[in-house]
């Protein structure tokens, strides 16, 4: 369980990266959405007791990370992927994963032995578990990285977008993986890809501007969006305004036989041959947004 | 006993020193000194005996009566004198051979050692940076003293194999150029003269260059700390050999003269022969001391970045 009361982090030159937040985040999986630079990065850094807060409170596991004592007790109990995986090239990965590990505490070489071949089998690495990092791709990098996150049975594990360069099928098994373990211990996964979102997180927060803009479930997030989500074919040229001054945001478009289908979000129907569609996650976001392409009347 | 190794690696502490000694030698860093280092011995231990030096040094070091000069300088004007003494023992002819390597072939070695391993120690902590470890190390539970304490004891046991290789290596190429000496007193001098400075000065550029974001700046403080210390090494010894007795600045002297200079030349020279091992263990001592003040203020600064980050 994880209480985040009125956070703010500045750094300097005056930048805000997170105002006033306010999170609970409970057991399971919990996503994190938000844009580059919405704050998401910097809060996870502050849970994992990385980056002192401006202001706030927050409370991981019961322990306050305002103090020393609080901090090296989260500290115990957690698993980090940050966003920029960092490792030793010159190490293999069975031996990367045994210094975190002992510096995790886990001190019985038995159990380190254990914890990690049975880590390396989950993560699929063992036939290259003796083989030095450099020589990784970047999926199995990530890959490692996870591993090395899950060393000493973590309570909270904290995965910085965890799916980035991976491919499809790389990206799918480990969300597989994290679902899995969220069933363990609590999952905070942050992420601007909303299909990991919705695969897998029962709860979800939306971040801009470093503030939280929505905090509930996937399908009351999708719930918000209902009935202002629509489909327009035109020839080929984005919808034009029919009156009401505001088109909404295109969501995707795609080539089709009699021309072109555009998806759009928006407070009103676009024009009179729009047709309105059930909501997915990503229509929920970009309603809850509104707005990265924004079509202007004439 | 291997367990209490293998328990004793699995500590923080005791797997930091492991694995910084891994990394270390896995590096190109440590290597280049050791090979650097095996060059200068073929070199120096041979050129110097072919041309008759050692053989001189023996031979001075052995005479019942040994006639040294002295270059004094007072009111202003430089003088040379002779001074003449007699030892009060016969010296063993072993114990003579280890002597002369003293003067001989290990300041040589002291000095590139002195030169070189700093180099290798500047971006042990930037390394940390450069290669992104630095978010994972600090997600565990490891505190930032820790950490420092970890980097400059896993360098100096990397070191530590470095000087074993070394010492083995001068002494069995003076045994084959010179002949026999003495091993004890040969291992002593290695570790009284060498083995502090290997964990002192390199462990101070550590620490200064901990605050290095990037590795070519840690390096750059590398470079500018081997230059300072043949600097300051230089100084010292002009010091001492106009002077001959020690003052405060020979012993608060980062590079430590007079340890270099009580086994590197004072038993060829009497005139600093006022320089006793005790000056050396207090020089070594003060020396602890610069480190453990440069280790504070720089857990300090670490701590503070933590805190403004």
């Amino acid at each position: 369980m994880i209480e985040i009361t009125n956070l703010t982090k500045t750094y300097a030159g005056h930048i805000h990266a997170l105002d006033d937040v306010s999170l609970t985040i409970g057991s399971g999986m919990f996503g994190l959405l938000g844009a580059n630079g919405a704050g998401k990065t910097t809060l996870m850094r502050i849970m994992a007791g990385l980056v002192k807060p401006s202001g706030g409170r927050i409370v991981v596991l019961g322990h306050d990370m305002a103090s020393y004592a609080g901090q090296q007790a989260t500290k115990a109990l957690l698993g980090y992927l940050p966003q920029e995986l960092g490792f030793y090239p010159n190490l293999s990965a069975r031996e990367f994963l045994d210094y975190l590990a002992i510096l995790k505490g886990v001190a019985d070489p038995k159990i380190r032995r254990t914890q990690i071949d049975t880590l390396i089998e989950m993560v699929r690495l063992t036939d290259a578990a003796d083989r030095r990092l450099k020589t990784y791709s970047g999926g199995m990098k990530r890959r490692f990285g996870i591993a090395s996150a899950l060393l000493g049975s973590p309570q909270l594990l904290i995965v910085d977008e965890p799916t980035v360069g991976l491919d499809p099928e790389e990206r799918i098994r480990l969300r597989n993986l994290l679902a899995d373990l969220a069933r363990r211990c609590t999952v905070i996964l942050s992420t601007h890809i909303i299909e990991d979102i919705g695969a897998s997180c029962t709860q979800l927060a939306v971040m801009a501007k470093g503030r939280v803009t929505y905090q509930g479930t996937p399908a009351e997030m999708i719930a918000q969006a209902r009935g202002h989500v629509w489909t327009v074919t035109t020839a080929g040229e984005a919808p034009l305004d029919s009156g009401s001054g505001d088109v909404g945001s295109i969501v995707s478009m795609r080539q089709m036989s009699d021309g072109v289908q555009y998806r759009m979000v928006g407070e009103h129907l676009p024009n009179a041959t729009a047709q309105a569609v059930e909501p997915s996650l990503e229509d929920g976001y970009m309603w809850l947004t509104r707005g990265t392409e924004k079509v202007s009347s004439g | 006993m291997a367990n209490v190794l293998r328990r004793a690696f699995s500590t923080p502490l005791g797997g930091m020193i492991r694995y910084e000694v891994l990394l270390h030698w896995r590096q190109r860093g440590l290597l280049v000194v050791l090979f650097t280092m095996i060059l200068l011995g073929v070199l120096t231990v041979f050129s110097l005996s072919n041309s008759g030096l050692i053989q001189r040094i023996i031979d001075q070091l052995s005479m019942d009566v040994v006639s040294r000069s002295q270059t004094v300088i007072a009111d202003g004007q430089t003088t040379i004198q002779t001074i003449t003494q007699t030892p009060d023992t016969p010296k063993n002819p072993a114990y003579i051979s280890t002597q002369a390597f003293s003067v001989t072939a290990w300041p040589i070695a002291y000095i590139m050692l002195l030169i070189l391993v700093p180099m290798v120690a500047a971006d042990a902590i930037a390394r940390d940076r450069k290669y992104r470890v630095t978010d994972l190390l600090d997600s565990t539970p490891l505190s930032s003293a820790l950490y420092l304490f970890g980097k400059i004891l896993g360098l100096f046991a990397a070191e530590v194999g470095l000087l074993l290789v070394v010492m083995i290596l001068y002494g069995g190429l003076w045994r084959v150029a010179v002949g026999a000496f003495d091993i004890p007193s040969y291992i002593a001098l290695w570790l009284v003269s060498t083995l502090p400075m290997l964990f002192i000065n390199p462990s101070l550029i550590v620490l200064l260059a901990s605050g290095q974001n990037g590795r070519r700046s840690a390096l750059l403080i590398g470079f500018a700390a081997c230059f300072a210390m043949f600097f300051f090494l230089g100084i010292g010894l002009s010091h001492m050999r106009t002077v001959g007795t020690p003052a405060l600045w020979d012993y608060v002297n980062p590079v430590h003269p007079l340890v270099f200079e009580y086994f590197g030349y004072a038993p060829v020279n009497v005139s600093l022969q006022s320089i006793t091992i005790g000056d050396a263990w207090l020089s070594w001592l003060i020396g602890a001391g610069e480190l453990a003040l440069v280790a504070w203020a720089a857990w300090a600064w670490l701590n503070r970045r933590k805190a403004n980050s």
